[in-house]
């Protein structure tokens, strides 16, 4: 670190309380997630032979406004009205696919930007899931940046049944970035959920949202911890569904940058080149909704991301796997009435992918 | 940092627990007290303002790098004694307009969003403070404290919802603030002195209605004229986004001259 990199560093602790207290941006290794509960119970079934699951990336209920981060975005805070509009259309998607399982990357907590609007216990409180569990990703009681002010985004599983527990495993930090910024910048993790599934023994669902932006090799550090998790589960006999928002490309994509919706900006255009084999191990040991055959027959069938609605879906970033058995041809990316029979392109600036898990 | 730096001038300059007047011979020793400085004196603080006694009881102060874009004045004036108590009110002006459209900005720093609507903005401190000796060089000052302030113009942006900050600056948009306060001096041992200071606030017309801020505050009177304190300030308060607290650490270095 340079004498003026560490000279700000400091001066920034000194001056504004050296703490971890006043900011509070730091977890644990491992910590709890925090459990929720809609305000009224549905009925959930009692035994079930499959479950649908759904895993969406709905970037904190922003729908298609362009923020300040995005090309060519002008916005930064949301008006009340218009965060529960946005919600109020991933309810209805919701209620369209009626998942047994939902599994939500970008969800807002308490923060000023989506009107501290808690988007969790929102949707829970509107669709038949019952039980949620949330983990931040980024938390501050004050982001002095942006005008961000205070934030808790993160991760969150729904579920029909009760969440017995659930853990944040933190994931590595990216290292190329100052002290002051990592102490600011997002804290990746995993969110591993125990869900009293009927008729499953011992179920985890496994929620990741991966590093971005980075160039030191951290997202094939989150990868591999991801995957390692994954295993973990599996040797100890658990049944699990994993996946989110890898925030990476699998073999067999034909277009690794370059991309129609990017612009130069904030940050750098998406460039996945040399990641070509980052996620092969996951493809190799799990089984994925996404078979890397279909994906190479028609990788467009399986986008799940544009940052530009007026160019469509340009690329997979979201990602399912499981230990148990996924139902052939029940596995998709929700894109448009077309494809999967919603139009998701308003919602967000990703698209779910549904599955269907066999009970066995 | 020189935004972060800028909250805490910030709040120093809108009348925060940084403030300094002294009464007797070291710099920073009866803060926020019904005390004035003696005609021709002066003060100035890393955080705190710079201070002038100016005679007949009238003391003048202002911090110099926030005046620059939150213009600023404040006037304390000491009505004497009644009983066993000193008696003095104080008055502060200040238009914070500028300072806020700074901290409007994109990238680090930005403490406002940078689409923030700020328009001109007008406030006005009033306090009332009275301070009594508790034996040898200690004291107690009770504090009342109004602030209104009133703006001209569209606005839109959001309150600065952490610690220390909404007390001072929701009134922009919200118009009325209060506080009460008491306020310990002594010295503990040696040259090293000890402050606590407590103060509730009530921001009635706020959606955060009420704070409680206590600060305990350590000061090592190294001369006559200088003084270096630490300070530890604890904060519980609602905000709009629900309860919460905080523990602030603080430091000053004080000079008189």
């Amino acid at each position: 670190m340079s004498v003026r990199r560490t000279v700000t560093t400091l001066s920034i602790l000194m001056g504004t309380g050296c703490d971890g207290v006043m900011f509070r941006t730091g977890f644990d290794e491992v910590e709890d997630g925090i459990l929720y509960e809609a305000e009224e119970l549905s009925d959930a079934p009692e035994s079930v032979d499959q479950l649908v699951v759904v895993n969406y990336n709905i970037k904190y209920g922003g729908a298609r406004l362009l923020f300040f981060w995005e090309c060519n975005g002008t916005r930064y805070n949301m008006t009340q009205a218009e965060v529960t509009g946005h919600l109020d259309a991933i309810v209805d998607f919701i209620d369209f696919v009626d998942p047994d399982i939902l599994m939500l990357q970008e969800v807002d907590r308490l923060s000023v930007r989506s009107a501290y609007i808690d988007q969790v216990q929102y949707l829970l409180d509107r669709t038949d899931l019952n039980y949620g569990a949330y983990a931040s990703q980024h938390k501050a009681d004050y982001l002095p940046s942006d005008g961000m002010g205070k934030m808790d985004f993160g991760n969150a599983t729904l579920s029909r049944w009760p969440i017995s527990s659930a853990e944040r495993i933190s994931l590595p930090l990216v290292e190329q970035y100052p002290a002051y910024y990592q102490y600011f910048y997002l804290k990746r993790h995993i969110l591993d959920a125990v869900v009293e599934v009927p008729g499953i023994e011992d179920f985890h669902v496994v929620n990741t949202h991966l590093e971005a932006f980075s160039d030191d090799g951290t997202k094939e550090k989150q990868i591999d911890q991801f995957h390692g998790v994954l295993t973990d589960l599996t040797n100890s006999g658990a049944t699990w569904i994993g996946g989110g928002d890898l925030n990476s490309l699998a073999a067999g994509t034909e277009q690794w940058s370059d991309f129609a919706d990017d612009c130069p900006g904030l940050f750098d255009p998406d460039d996945y080149s040399g990641e070509e084999d980052w996620l092969d191990d996951l493809f190799g040991d799990f089984d994925s909704v996404m078979s890397l055959e279909d994906y190479a027959d028609d990788n467009s069938a399986w986008f799940s991301y544009t940052g530009d609605p007026e160019i469509g879906w340009t690329r997979t970033l979201d990602y399912l796997f499981t230990s148990g058995t996924w139902v052939d041809g029940e596995g998709m990316v929700i894109q448009s009435e077309e494809q999967g029979g919603y139009d998701t392109l308003p919602i967000s600036d990703h698209a779910p992918v549904r599955a269907v898990m066999e009970v066995e | 940092m020189t935004s972060l730096m800028s909250i805490a001038l910030f709040a120093t300059g809108l009348g925060s627990a940084s403030a300094d007047e002294s009464v007797k011979s070291s710099p920073g020793i009866t803060h926020g007290s019904a005390h004035v400085l003696d005609e021709g004196d002066w003060e100035l603080g890393v955080y705190a303002p710079l201070r002038r006694g100016m005679g007949n009881g009238l003391e003048l102060s202002i911090h110099p790098v926030t005046a620059l874009l939150s213009p600023h004045l404040v006037a304390k004036k000491g009505w004497g004694e009644r009983g066993d108590w000193t008696v003095a009110t104080q008055h502060g002006l200040s238009v914070p307009t500028a300072m806020l459209r700074t901290l409007a900005r994109p990238g680090i720093g930005g403490i406002l969003p940078a689409d923030a609507d700020i328009p001109l903005i007008v406030a006005l401190d009033t306090r009332f403070l009275a301070s009594r000796g508790l034996g040898e060089d200690s004291w107690l000052t009770l504090s009342a404290r109004v602030t209104a302030a009133t703006s001209f113009g569209e606005e839109s942006w959001p309150t600065i919802d952490t610690a220390i900050a909404y007390t001072r600056t929701s009134v922009y948009q919200d118009h009325l603030a209060t506080a009460l306060g008491l306020q310990l001096d002594g010295p503990l041992v040696s040259r090293l002195a000890y402050r606590v200071d407590i103060d509730g606030w009530f921001l009635p017309l706020s959606e955060g209605r009420w704070a409680a801020e206590t600060r305990g505050m350590l000061a090592w009177r190294h001369s006559e004229s200088f003084t270096a304190q630490v300070s530890g300030t604890a904060v519980v308060g609602e905000y709009p986004f629900g309860t919460d607290w905080h523990l602030l650490p603080g430091f000053d270095l004080i000079w008189s001259f």
